[in-house]
């Protein structure tokens, strides 16, 4: 990758690398410290990926930091789930898929957040998702199901039905 | 295919997502049959729930670009400060001389015929030549002239002018540094053919005269020029850096050496 490439790739991916990590409970900050990273990263080995690669290792670092992250912040997370406010949506409110599945997806785990938001927004396949995740193509479709059973779960909870 | 509670989310996964053949669809129906309350999961399974993308800009993406730094390197702004100095100091020896035609309106009486100047001065009254000019590695040669009153105060003055040239072998820091370098050595070695094949201009006017040679420093400066080609872009070598001072130095006791000869003219001739 020449730096003619690595700048097009700023361009090209900078916000959907920012966006998979805001989604994967990155926060604003945490996001931004894991997009610099990701870049810095691909800056240093430059010379030995090719641009084609570019994205998905850039999600690859994005996402490590993300995890090492929350793994400093074990016992946070252990209690995360008794801080985070229950997802809930007033009766009368115009029920928002999109917002109550970022809700939703807010309380999976963040390997089952990554998971969904490569495959879902990013468009990329099993395969492609276990290694940008550094998982097994098995572990990744365990991964998705789970996850899409507990949105699927939160959503009933919230008064969500096909019908809507 | 064996589907356990330990691997049924694979093969639900796999059968939600229409990637199992029918072999395997009715193995994980069977499986499901056995087992209800795993079935609910399967049943709650919806392929067609997904996240849709949204647009949430990267702040500060510009700060990840990466360009090339423009920036000068060092040995231009060596070379800068060389031409600056051998600018100043031919500015600083420049003569401010007067054309034939206005020495004659000045001095009609005294203006000679340039055929009787004796030719063993005519090396030392010089002024600026164009045809020296346009030689490369000949120096400029100037005069600062001095108006004398008399004809006959002229052939002592022209003496004076032959005491007043310091010959090479006082310049023992030029010298040493000439001798020390091969480069200057050549050169030095070659001025004085280039110097003869300059044509000497006699002064019709008898003048006192102090002849500043500039040979050294132009020498000097093609050294530093042909140096500065050599020098990779963004360093400079010590020999640069020891050149470029030889220069300076060498301007400055000229400079020196022009003010301390004229001012003991000027005196010279005050106590007259």
């Amino acid at each position: 990758m020449t730096q003619k490439e690595y700048n097009n790739g700023v361009s090209l991916w900078a916000d959907e690398v920012y966006r998979f990590a805001v989604h994967c409970g990155g926060g604003e900050e945490l996001s931004k410290d894991a997009v610099q990273e990701a870049y810095a990263s691909l800056w240093e080995c430059r010379e030995r990926i090719p641009v084609e690669k570019g994205k998905a290792y850039l999600l690859t670092v994005a996402h490590n930091h993300l995890m090492s992250h929350h793994r400093r912040e074990q016992v946070y997370q252990r209690v995360l789930p008794q801080l985070t406010p229950a997802v809930s949506v007033a009766p009368d409110e115009r029920f928002d898929l999109q917002e109550a599945l970022r809700k939703a997806m807010a309380r999976l785990p963040h390997v089952q957040q990554a998971a969904i938001e490569l495959k879902d927004v990013e468009g990329y396949s099993c395969r492609e998702i276990a290694e940008i995740l550094s998982l097994t193509e098995k572990q990744v479709s365990v991964y998705l199901f789970r996850a899409r059973v507990s949105l699927k779960k939160t959503l009933i909870a919230l008064g969500y039905d096909n019908n809507n | 295919m064996t589907i356990t509670t330990d691997n049924y989310e694979l093969y639900f996964y796999q059968y939600a997502e229409g990637e199992l053949d029918a072999a395997g669809r009715e193995a994980v129906e069977a499986f499901a049959s056995q087992h209800p309350e795993l079935a609910e999961e399967l049943a709650l399974y919806d392929p067609d729930l997904k996240l849709t993308e949204s647009h949430i800009p990267c702040p500060n993406k510009e700060s990840l670009l990466h360009h090339d730094r423009q920036v000068l390197p060092l040995w231009r702004w060596v070379a800068a400060a060389c031409l600056v100095g051998l600018l100043g100091g031919v500015w600083l020896f420049w003569p401010v001389s007067q054309t034939p035609q206005q020495l004659a309106a000045l001095h009609p009486a005294e203006v000679s015929n340039p055929s009787t100047q004796p030719k063993g001065e005519a090396d030392t009254v010089e002024k600026t030549d164009p045809s020296i000019l346009s030689k490369p590695r000949l120096a400029v040669r100037t005069v600062r002239k001095v108006s004398m009153p008399s004809v006959t105060e002229e052939r002592q003055s022209v003496a004076d002018v032959a005491e007043l040239q310091m010959p090479v072998e006082d310049q023992p820091t030029i010298q040493s540094e000439i001798s020390a370098d091969p480069m200057l050595q050549s050169a030095n070695e070659s001025a004085p053919q280039l110097l003869a094949s300059a044509e000497p201009v006699a002064v019709e006017e008898p003048t006192k005269t102090l002849v500043i040679e500039y040979t050294d420093i132009v020498l000097a400066s093609n050294v530093v020029v042909e140096e500065v080609d050599r020098v990779e872009e963004g360093k400079v070598s010590t020999r640069l850096r020891n050149l470029r001072s030889r220069v300076s130095n060498t301007i400055r006791d000229y400079a020196y050496q022009a003010y301390a000869e004229t001012r003991g003219e000027l005196l010279a001739l005050a106590d007259r």
